[in-house]
């Protein structure tokens, strides 16, 4: 049996046009990557304001609750997204070693400080460049004011499923599960090109994450850090105006997470 | 462990050297071209990323199947994937992808296996991985890896009793 299966997968094989188009891609993401390290100024794209519409759906009950929460989803998401579009050139510069992942993070004059996990010196990291920032901002303050602010599809029974486009490319997906609605609680996920992927799990229910004991603060506000190291993922929980989040940042560069982090304390 | 300080990985060599078994393992998780060439394209564009992190050919080697899967599985679990249905069929009867040759039909079966017993499988007939090793990718205990494998091998005999081959 094994043989035979040898022998049939033996046939398959990745597709030469597949393997080139992949051999560009990778030198372009590699000819990036080099350009982020060499420049300091940011050379991002800049935002634009996404295409949106409304499709016509039932059950406007259900819709109202769900387009309450995901209204606060959508304005996470859009800081999100932003700072995913804009993360070529990050200016962020990190002597983080490993280990270093769960450790006290401080917001302090406009700098985010990790305290080494023996006392040690803080480590400053500087957050972001403030006018790249302020147009990330700008710009999703006028996609805020487009009437329509959610493309949604599937909406069947309670379950509603989001999605938020950049101009034309499914940017950013969400969905609200019904047992999420049910809980008041919202999950969205987004992915960028680069394949990071962002997790936002929000709840009503300020005390969702209380059983986390929190390791570090923000601005003085506790929030539970940790680094999944096998799976890769740095994970963040903390709670902001009665509102409990849980950001976890997948396949992402340590200051990515860390800028994303500190986006929800500004 | 000289030869492991000084190795660097090169994404295009590994990209040459281990594009089928990408692809492979891939289309073993979706059974769906399209998806497998979504899921290979993002693999190596992480594989760029974290190319400095890697430190031996093994390591590269393992990497690539251990973010295969995760891939693969990231993209069936999506949202997007959830909610939506493909415009043409792309998958054969069902739900196998046979795009090459498929003349003993054991491809085919272990194809309809529930995705437990398949992708041990695959790993362990095609890939050569020991138990040890499929267990540290797909992130299980090697007791649950053999039961799978051990299952997944009868419901095999089964299928293939079945179809009379």
């Amino acid at each position: 049996m094994r043989d035979e299966y040898r022998q049939d997968m033996d046939k398959v094989h990745a597709p030469a046009a597949l393997v080139e188009k992949t051999r560009l891609l990778m030198r372009e993401e590699a000819q990036k990557i080099q350009a982020d390290k060499a420049q300091q100024a940011p050379q991002g794209p800049e935002p634009q304001a996404p295409v949106l519409a409304v499709a016509n759906g039932g059950k406007k009950r259900t819709l109202r609750r769900v387009t309450s929460l995901a209204a606060c989803l959508v304005v996470a998401a859009g800081v999100v997204g932003i700072l995913l579009l804009n993360r070529g050139g990050d200016t962020i510069q990190t002597v983080l070693t490993p280990g270093q992942h769960v450790a006290e993070v401080q917001l302090q004059n406009g700098s985010l400080h990790f305290a080494n996990s023996d006392n040690g010196p803080s480590i400053p990291f500087s957050v972001a460049d403030s006018t790249r920032q302020e147009a990330g901002r700008e710009a999703y303050l006028a996609y805020l004011g487009q009437p329509r602010l959610l493309e949604y599809e599937g909406f069947e029974e309670q379950s509603f499923t989001g999605y938020v486009w950049y101009s034309g490319m499914p940017l950013i997906t969400g969905e609200i599960n019904p047992e999420s609605v049910t809980n008041d609680t919202g999950v969205f996920t987004y992915q960028n090109g680069a394949g990071e992927i962002v997790t936002l799990t929000l709840s009503a229910k300020g005390t969702l994450f209380d059983a986390q004991k929190a390791n570090g603060e923000i601005d003085k506000k506790p929030v539970y850090t940790e680094y999944d190291g096998t799976n890769g993922v740095y994970l963040a929980r903390f709670a902001l105006s009665g509102i409990s989040y849980q950001l976890a940042g997948e396949s992402m560069e340590q200051e990515t997470f860390v800028r994303l982090l500190a986006t929800f304390f500004e | 462990m000289e030869q492991a300080t000084h190795w660097r990985a090169d994404p295009e060599r590994l990209l040459e050297q281990h594009a089928d078994m990408v692809y492979r393992i891939a289309l073993a998780h979706t059974k769906n071209t399209a998806d497998a060439e979504d899921v290979f394209q993002e693999v190596f564009l992480r594989l760029v990323r974290h190319s400095e992190d890697l430190q031996s050919e093994e390591h590269a080697k393992a990497w690539l199947i251990r973010v295969t899967a995760n891939c693969a599985k990231t993209l069936l679990g999506s949202a997007w994937r959830r909610n939506t249905a493909p415009m043409v069929d792309e998958t054969l009867p069902g739900g196998q992808e046979v795009r090459a040759g498929d003349e003993s039909g054991v491809m085919a079966a272990l194809q309809s296996l529930p995705d437990k017993y398949r992708i041990p499988l695959h790993l362990f007939y095609y890939e050569d991985l020991a138990v040890r090793q499929i267990a540290d990718i797909l992130q299980e205990s090697e007791t649950n890896i053999k039961t799978r494998l051990s299952r997944g091998r009868k419901r095999l005999q089964t299928l293939l009793k079945g179809s009379g081959l």
